[in-house]
C-alpha cells in the first residue's frame, strides 16, 4: 500500500509540475474568458451589410410608398422611381449598391401573393425575413383601412399571452417549472464527465507508454508489481484531474464574472429591468423562485452521483486505455485498440443528447444502466429523478465492470509491458489475460 | 567445502502460449560470487531472471532465495539492472533516483545520504538537479547501477551490465561489481561478452534453447574442455630450425609452426596426456625452453562450440 502510495504521489507531482500544467490551468479559465468576451464583442459590435432594394411600384395608390419607414436594419428601400420593369432591371444591373428589385404589381392589393423580389445578390436569411415583414406591414396597415378596424382593436386581439409552466403537486400547490435547469445541469454535468475521462485516460495511456519507451518499467516492476504501477498511476492521475477541474472551475466562474461587468452592465441592467417588466405582466419567475428551483434540486444527490459516476467511468475507461498503453510500442500504433474505447464513449454522448427530451424513455432507461454507457447516460438522467433501483443498478454495474476491467487491464498490462518491439493484436491480448503471473 | 546457496534454482519450467521459455533449468548459484548466466538471444536467460524477481511466476519448479522460497519480503533483497533499462526523462535525477531507492523500502533521509555518497564516487554532484535527457548515455547507465545496488542487496543481477559504457566508464563499473563481490554480495551477471565472463565470474551456467547445457566453476568447465593443445617456444639458430622442420612437421602435426628472431613458436595438440613427456624431452634437446603451456579453451570457443554442436533440441 505503501508504493502505490509513492507511485501516485509521483505521478500527481511530476504532472502538477509541469509547465503545461500550470499554464494549462491557469490559461483555460482566461481562454474560456476571452471567448466569452470575444461572442458578447462579436454580437455587440457586428455590422450588418446593407441590402439594397429598388421598389417597383405599379399599384394605381403608391402602396408601396410606406415602404421605405418599415425597413428593418440592414434593409434600405428605394422608392418612388419612376420607370418598368426593364428600366428596373438595367438599373440593377448598372448600379453596383442594388441588391435586387420588389415588384408590387398592379393589382398587389387584391391579391398580395404577386408581390415578388427579384435579386441580383442572394438576400441573406435576416434580410428575407425582414422584406417579408416589412411588406406584410404595408399590407396589413391597407387592409385594416380597408376592412375600417382600429389599430388599437388590432392589437388587442393580436396580444400575446406567456403561458406560465408549472409543476402541480399532489399536494395541490403549484411549483415553479425547473426542467431546462434540469436539463442544462444533466447535459452538463455528463459532458463533464465525458471530458474528464477522455483526457485523463489518454493521459494514462500516454504515462503507459512513456514508461515502456523509455523502458524504466522494468526497473520499477522489480521491485512493486505490475498492477500497484497502473493503478498509482491512475489514481496519481485522476487527482491531476481533480485538481485542474476544481481550478477551472474556481476561475472560470471569477472570469466570466468580470467580463461579465466589464463588457455589459447595461445590458445586464437591462435585461434585469425587462424581466421585471415582463414578470408584472405575465407573472414570470423571480429571483425567489429562481432560488427555489435552485433549492428543490437535490444537490447531495447531484453532485454526490457526479462524483461517483465521474470516478466510476475514470477508473473503467483509464484501465482500458492503461492496457492498450501497454499493448503497443508507440503512440500511432495505439489506433486499432482507441476505437472499440472511444467509440462507446462519443456514443453514450449523443445518446444523452437525444434522450434529454425522453429522460424515462427504454433507450435511456438501458444505456444509463448499461455500464460502458452509465456514468454519461445516467449522470444526463439523474436530474430528472429516475428510480432509485434503476440509479443503484446502474452504479452496481459500473462498480462491478471497473472492477473487472480493472483487473483484465492489469493481466494485459503486465504482459505487455515487457514486450518491446512487437505489435500485439486482438488474439494475443487475450492469450496474455491466462498467462501464469504473480499478481 | 561446504558453501551457503544464494539462489537456488529447481526444475523451473516456463511456457508460453507458442513456445517453451525455461524447460526444467536448475541452477545453483553460491553466496558471494559472481556467477555467469550465458547463452545465446532467446535461450531463457531474461525469462529465468524475471521470475528470480517476480517479475513473472513460473508454471513448475522452485527458487529458493538463500535457503527460502521465494516470497514479497525478497524483493528489497534484489538488486536488478535489467538489460532493457531506462530513466524517467523529464524527471530530475536526484530526485528520481530518490523515488527509486524509496520503492526499494529506503527512507528519505537514507536514501538521500546513500545517494550523495554514490554520487560523489561517480563524478554525478553536478548533475542531481539536471533532468535525465540532459546525461549522456554513460552517466545514465551510471545512474542507473547507483539506483540498482543503493539499498545493499544481497543479490545483485546485472543483465549486460556494460552495455553503453565506454571502456574508461566500463572499467569504473568492473572494479565495483568486484568490490560488492568482496564485500560479500552474490552477483549474477547476465552477458554476452566472453572476455567479461573471464574476467569477473567464478562460476558460469550456460542456457541454450530453454535447457542448461553446461554448469560449474570456470577452472572445472576449461578444464572438461581441454583438447591436450600445447604451445612450447624454444630458443634456436635458424639453421638448427631448418633441420628439424620436417621431423617437426612429420612427428607432431603442429597447428603453428614459425621461426622468428632466434625464437621458434611451435602449437600442437597431442591424443592424450601419456605422451606429454616424452614430447616434451625431445623438444628439450633441440633448444632452451623459454615458454610452455597448456592451451585451455576461451569461453568464447566454449560457448560457440556448445550452442553448434548441439543437435536441435
Amino acid at each position: 500500500m505503501n508504493t502505490i502510495l509513492l507511485i501516485v504521489q509521483r505521478e500527481y507531482w511530476t504532472r502538477v509540475r509541469k509547465k503545461s500544467f500550470v499554464v494549462m490551468t491557469l490559461l483555460g479559465p482566461l481562454l474560456v474568458a476571452i471567448f466569452y468576451g470575444f461572442l458578447i464583442w462579436v454580437s455587440m459590435a457586428e455590422e450588418t451589410p446593407t441590402y439594397r432594394v429598388l421598389v417597383l411600384d405599379e399599384t394605381p395608390d403608391g402602396m408601396a410608398e410606406e415602404l421605405a419607414s418599415k425597413a428593418g436594419p440592414g434593409i434600405v428601400f428605394e422608392t418612388g422611381l419612376p420607370g418598368n420593369l426593364t428600366a428596373f432591371t438595367d438599373a440593377l444591373y448598372q448600379r453596383e449598391d442594388v441588391d435586387a428589385v420588389l415588384v408590387f404589381p398592379l393589382r398587389a392589393f387584391e391579391n398580395p401573393s404577386s408581390i415578388y423580389l427579384g435579386y441580383k445578390t442572394p438576400p441573406s436569411l435576416e434580410s428575407r425575413s425582414g422584406i417579408s415583414s416589412a411588406v406584410e406591414q404595408v399590407l396589413e396597415k391597407r387592409k385594416l383601412a380597408f376592412f375600417d378596424i382600429p389599430q388599437s382593436t388590432f392589437d388587442e386581439i393580436r396580444k400575446r399571452i406567456d403561458m406560465p409552466i408549472r409543476k402541480l403537486k399532489e399536494s395541490g400547490s403549484l411549483q415553479s417549472d425547473d426542467s431546462l435547469l434540469r436539463t442544462a445541469l444533466g447535459l452538463g454535468s455528463g459532458f463533464l464527465i465525458y471530458m474528464f475521462i477522455f483526457l485523463y485516460g489518454v493521459m494514462v495511456m500516454r504515462g503507459v507508454l512513456e514508461e515502456k519507451t523509455s523502458r524504466i518499467v522494468e526497473i520499477i516492476i522489480s521491485s512493486v508489481k505490475p498492477f500497484q504501477l497502473m493503478m498509482g498511476k491512475i489514481l496519481g492521475i485522476a487527482l491531476v484531474g481533480l485538481t485542474q477541474f476544481v481550478i477551472w472551475a474556481l476561475l472560470s466562474g471569477l472570469a466570466m464574472a468580470i467580463v461579465g461587468g466589464i463588457m455589459a452592465p447595461d445590458a445586464l441592467e437591462q435585461a434585469r429591468q425587462g424581466s421585471l417588466q415582463t414578470q408584472a405582466e405575465v407573472g414570470g419567475i423571480n429571483t425567489g423562485e429562481v432560488l427555489g428551483m435552485i433549492a428543490g434540486i437535490n444537490w447531495f444527490v447531484i453532485l454526490g452521483s457526479f462524483v461517483f459516476f465521474f470516478l466510476g467511468g475514470y477508473l473503467l475507461y483509464s484501465s482500458l486505455l492503461a492496457a492498450i498503453g501497454a499493448a503497443v510500442d508507440a503512440e500511432t500504433d495505439t489506433q486499432q485498440f482507441m476505437l472499440p474505447v472511444s467509440l462507446p464513449l462519443a456514443f453514450s454522448l449523443v445518446i444523452s443528447m437525444n434522450i434529454i427530451k425522453n429522460p424515462d424513455g427504454p433507450w435511456a432507461t438501458f444505456f444509463s444502466i448499461f455500464p460502458l454507457t452509465s456514468p454519461i447516460v445516467m449522470m444526463s438522467r439523474i436530474a430528472f429523478n429516475p428510480p432509485a433501483w434503476q440509479v443503484a443498478l446502474s452504479m452496481g454495474l459500473l462498480v462491478i465492470t471497473f472492477v473487472l476491467s480493472t483487473w483484465m487491464a492489469g493481466r494485459i498490462y503486465r504482459t505487455g509491458i515487457l514486450m518491446y518491439g512487437k505489435k500485439a493484436s486482438y488474439r494475443e491480448l487475450v492469450k496474455w489475460l491466462f498467462y501464469k503471473g504473480n499478481a | 567445502m561446504e558453501t551457503t546457496l544464494a539462489i537456488d534454482i529447481r526444475n523451473l519450467t516456463k511456457r508460453y502460449a507458442a513456445h517453451t521459455a525455461l524447460n526444467d533449468v536448475s541452477i545453483e548459484v553460491p553466496q558471494g560470487q559472481i556467477f555467469g548466466l550465458l547463452g545465446p538471444n532467446g535461450a531463457g536467460k531474461t525469462s529465468l531472471i524475471r521470475i528470480i524477481n517476480q517479475i513473472t511466476a513460473p508454471d513448475s519448479g522452485q527458487v529458493l532465495l538463500f535457503g527460502a522460497p521465494l516470497a514479497p519480503i525478497h524483493i528489497s533483497r534484489i538488486g536488478y539492472l535489467p538489460e532493457e533499462r531506462g530513466l524517467y526523462r523529464k524527471m530530475n535525477v536526484g530526485e528520481q533516483a530518490l523515488y527509486l531507492a524509496r520503492l526499494k523500502g529506503l527512507s528519505t533521509a537514507e536514501a538521500k545520504s546513500r545517494l550523495k555518497m554514490w554520487f560523489e564516487r561517480f563524478d554525478l554532484n553536478p548533475w542531481w538537479n539536471k533532468k535525465v535527457e540532459e546525461l549522456s548515455k554513460g552517466m545514465q547507465q551510471k545512474v542507473q547501477f547507483i539506483v540498482t545496488v543503493l539499498h545493499e542487496p544481497d543479490v545483485l543481477i546485472l543483465d549486460e551490465p556494460f552495455s553503453g559504457f565506454d571502456p574508461v566508464n566500463a572499467a569504473l563499473i568492473r572494479d565495483e561489481i568486484l568490490r560488492l563481490r568482496d564485500s560479500g554480495t552474490t552477483i549474477l551477471l547476465s552477458t554476452h561478452r566472453m572476455e567479461s565472463v573471464e574476467a569477473l565470474c567464478h562460476s558460469i551456467a550456460l542456457l541454450h534453447k530453454s535447457k542448461v547445457y553446461l554448469s560449474g566453476s570456470l577452472t572445472d568447465i576449461k578444464n572438461r574442455f581441454r583438447k591436450n593443445e600445447y604451445r612450447v617456444v624454444l630458443e634456436m639458430p635458424e639453421s638448427e630450425f631448418n633441420a628439424q622442420v620436417q621431423t617437426l612437421r612429420q612427428e607432431l602435426a603442429p597447428t603453428k609452426l614459425e621461426w622468428a628472431s632466434g625464437f621458434t613458436q611451435l602449437e600442437f595438440q597431442l591424443p592424450n596426456t601419456d605422451s606429454l613427456k616424452s614430447t616434451l624431452n625431445g623438444l628439450l634437446k633441440l633448444g632452451n625452453l623459454v615458454e610452455f603451456r597448456e592451451l585451455l579453451p576461451g569461453m568464447d570457443r566454449i560457448f560457440v562450440e556448445t550452442v553448434t554442436d548441439l543437435p536441435n533440441a
